[in-house]
């Protein structure tokens, strides 16, 4: 082997290292070391209340637009749901199961009508069938509370509304008003702000796209009762998954975790 | 040959109960029977002969010694019996609609008729009263009085009536002429241990055919007496039927002649009691007159029947309900939600949403169970109900647990 042979392999080890070591030290600070935790003992406990994640198909799968692939329902599960529920039995009586409950809006399950509150992750990327739709309509019409988060910007709200208008056709969405009750069945929230997630946080912005603003908008029922809580331009879920790390800010981690614990009391007791 | 023995039929003895006349007291002939028994066995202990021979003779002057002392105690058989015009006969006859039909082309009230014609001697031995039974008890002059229009049979409450006047009156035996078509529900317990407990004699006279061959009739429709204005109203209709098994028929509710409320069912077997509920709304507040009639079928023999009217006090008031739930629930909110689709009532709730947090619903004002659950007889006896779910007994205090028992107490 030559000297010029010798020089090259060593060159190319030198720079498959470095890539690797670079990629090892820019490795993000919300690398996700929790992604398949262990499951509770107690995970199997029939309790009152449990944190059902709504599993939908992700938009594009069916069309040509595959802009964003990167949103579907999995994002911060499941540590976000069991993060958060812990912060449920801290600071409530509801009791409460310590792991989520996947449902979904396929015909042949029936399940999610078993769970009156359901949280969709990034719905700015979802994409209901018709049949979906009409199931998740009678769902809420029989008394189901649906809360959606992690969704920005106009683009996003188009794709949300796009399915969400099959499921209420002729009610509209309106800005949830701050003396609403969901604002204050259990902690006072007139002063809102904005809970930006993870991913922008090391930027110092609190928004993505153009959602620059946070919107607590709503679905109402014909009582006068929230039936979809919309949750635009913030991430909750990640103020939830990320509460226990110390970067990331309490103010929001706090904020969301009292906005999760209001709508869930809303949901039990309108 | 009963009688040769014992001077009386054995009727007698079986209506009538024996007793001792004598002074002396009962357990005085059972000593001297002792007494007598020993004596008697005395030979046989003494000779020590223990064969059948002389056990046989003790039992027999045993014996023979047993009735000389019962003759002494003076045995004799106790028989009521009415007194001549001392005693009063109650004489009831039905007086309802099915005493209108006619059995063999002879209506039923006539036959009524002839057979007190038939029994008017009875006046001459003992003094007559004659009552007429429908929805109650109605004394009579004469027999004429009977319309066959009562529009209810009730022979307990009849029956119960005129053993009530047998504390006043020496009423020594009733009549009752009836066709036994009673559609109050039968007589209950009660009635029946509170006429024996009278012991008055009841000699029944039945009229007309003992099963009516195509019939349906009401035996009874029980609603609530007073119910909340617009609030659901449940009657519980009792009918039977003969002929017409598994036919439909059809129950309609009106009031004040205008139709509220139908119901179709299936007839059950002939002579079969059955319970059909029919739900309505009881509509605005005040007194309703409700009508319960059950569809008259083709070929049924006595339609007079179908029919049972009842008074029922609708009223306005809106009573509050207090419902305390210890932690969220979701029967909470659906109970929440059923309630509030009913205009009759209103709910106030208290939620423990936390440990120090109770969540209030529904408060009349601001400052209403702001300091938890109600401590003062103003606070608590505002609410007509309370329901509790999901709160342990030491969440409440020594106090408010006994105004929860003066609560529950008043009703």
């Amino acid at each position: 082997m030559s000297v010029r042979s010798i020089t090259i392999s060593l060159f190319l080890l030198l720079s498959l290292w470095s890539v690797v070591y670079g990629f090892q030290r820019s490795r993000p600070w919300w690398y996700d070391e929790d992604r398949d935790p262990v499951t509770p003992a107690d995970a199997d406990e029939k309790t009152e209340y449990a944190f059902a994640r709504l599993q939908y198909p992700s938009y594009g799968r069916s069309s040509d637009r595959i802009w964003n692939l990167r949103g579907n329902w999995t994002i911060d599960y499941p540590k976000a749901d069991r993060q958060f529920v812990q912060g449920v039995r801290r600071l409530t009586r509801i009791h409460t199961r310590s792991v989520e409950q996947l449902v979904n809006l396929e015909s042949d399950n029936d399940e999610i009508y078993n769970f009156p509150w359901t949280y969709v992750v990034e719905p700015g990327h979802w994409e209901l069938t018709d049949a979906q739709a009409q199931k998740l309509r009678d769902y809420l019409l029989r008394g189901g509370f649906l809360m959606t988060d992690d969704f920005h910007g106009t683009f996003e709200w188009e794709v949300f509304m796009e399915s969400m208008r099959k499921v209420f056709p002729d009610r509209p969405v309106v800005d949830i008003d701050s003396k609403d009750e969901i604002f204050h069945v259990l902690y006072d929230l007139d002063e809102r702000f904005q809970v930006p997630g993870v991913v922008t946080f090391g930027t110092g912005r609190t928004y993505e796209y153009d959602g620059v603003e946070g919107k607590w908008r709503g679905i109402y029922d014909d009582k006068g009762r929230i039936m979809v809580a919309i949750c635009h331009n913030m991430d909750l879920g990640d103020a939830w998954e990320w509460a226990d790390h110390p970067n990331y800010p309490e103010k929001y981690a706090s904020m969301a975790y009292k906005i999760g614990i209001n709508y869930i009391i809303y949901s039990m007791t309108h | 040959m009963f009688e040769l023995f014992f001077k009386y039929p054995i009727e007698a003895f079986s209506r009538g109960e024996v007793v001792l006349l004598g002074r002396w007291p009962l357990w005085l002939l059972g000593v001297l029977l002792l007494i007598g028994a020993g004596a008697f066995a005395w030979p046989i202990v003494r000779n020590r002969r223990f064969d059948a021979r002389p056990f046989v003779v003790w039992g027999l002057q045993t014996a023979t010694l047993g009735m000389l002392l019962l003759m002494l105690w003076q045995p004799a058989l106790s028989v009521s019996t009415l007194r001549p015009q001392q005693n009063i006969v109650a004489v009831i006859a039905d007086d309802s609609r099915s005493m209108s039909l006619a059995d063999n082309g002879v209506v039923r009230r006539d036959v009524v008729l002839q057979t007190l014609s038939k029994i008017k001697d009875l006046d001459k031995k003992f003094q007559v009263r004659l009552y007429r039974s429908g929805a109650g008890l109605e004394r009579m002059d004469s027999p004429n009085q009977l319309t066959a229009q009562a529009p209810a049979t009730r022979i307990g409450e009849a029956l119960k009536q005129v053993t009530a006047e047998a504390g006043s009156l020496p009423i020594g035996a009733v009549v009752l002429l009836s066709d036994g078509a009673d559609n109050s529900g039968g007589i209950d317990l009660t009635t029946l241990s509170e006429v024996r407990r009278h012991r008055i004699p009841i000699h029944t006279v039945g009229i007309g055919r003992e099963k009516i061959e195509r019939d349906i009739e009401m035996v009874d429709a029980q609603l609530p007496t007073r119910v909340l204005a617009d609030s659901r109203l449940s009657a519980q209709i009792t009918l039977k039927s003969f002929g017409y098994e598994n036919r439909r028929a059809r129950i309609n509710i009106r009031e004040n002649g205008k139709a509220v409320a139908t119901r179709e069912f299936t007839l059950k077997a002939d002579g079969k009691e059955q319970t059909e509920a029919v739900v309505f709304n009881a509509g605005a507040a005040g007194i309703k007159n409700l009508q319960m009639t059950l569809e008259p079928l083709d070929g049924e023999e006595n339609p007079n029947n179908n029919s049972v009217t009842r008074l029922v006090s609708a009223e306005s008031t809106k009573p509050r309900i207090l419902y305390i739930e210890g932690e969220p629930k979701w029967e909470y909110k659906f109970i929440r939600r059923a309630i509030e689709e009913d205009q009759a009532l209103q709910l106030t709730s208290m939620l423990r949403t936390t440990q120090n947090k109770t969540y209030r619903q529904q408060v009349e004002t601001a400052s209403e169970l702001e300091q938890g659950f109600p401590a003062t007889v103003d606070e608590l006896f505002k609410f007509q109900a309370v329901i509790i779910g999901g709160v342990e007994a030491n969440y409440f205090t020594p106090t408010q647990q006994e105004l929860l028992k003066q609560f529950v107490d008043r009703g």
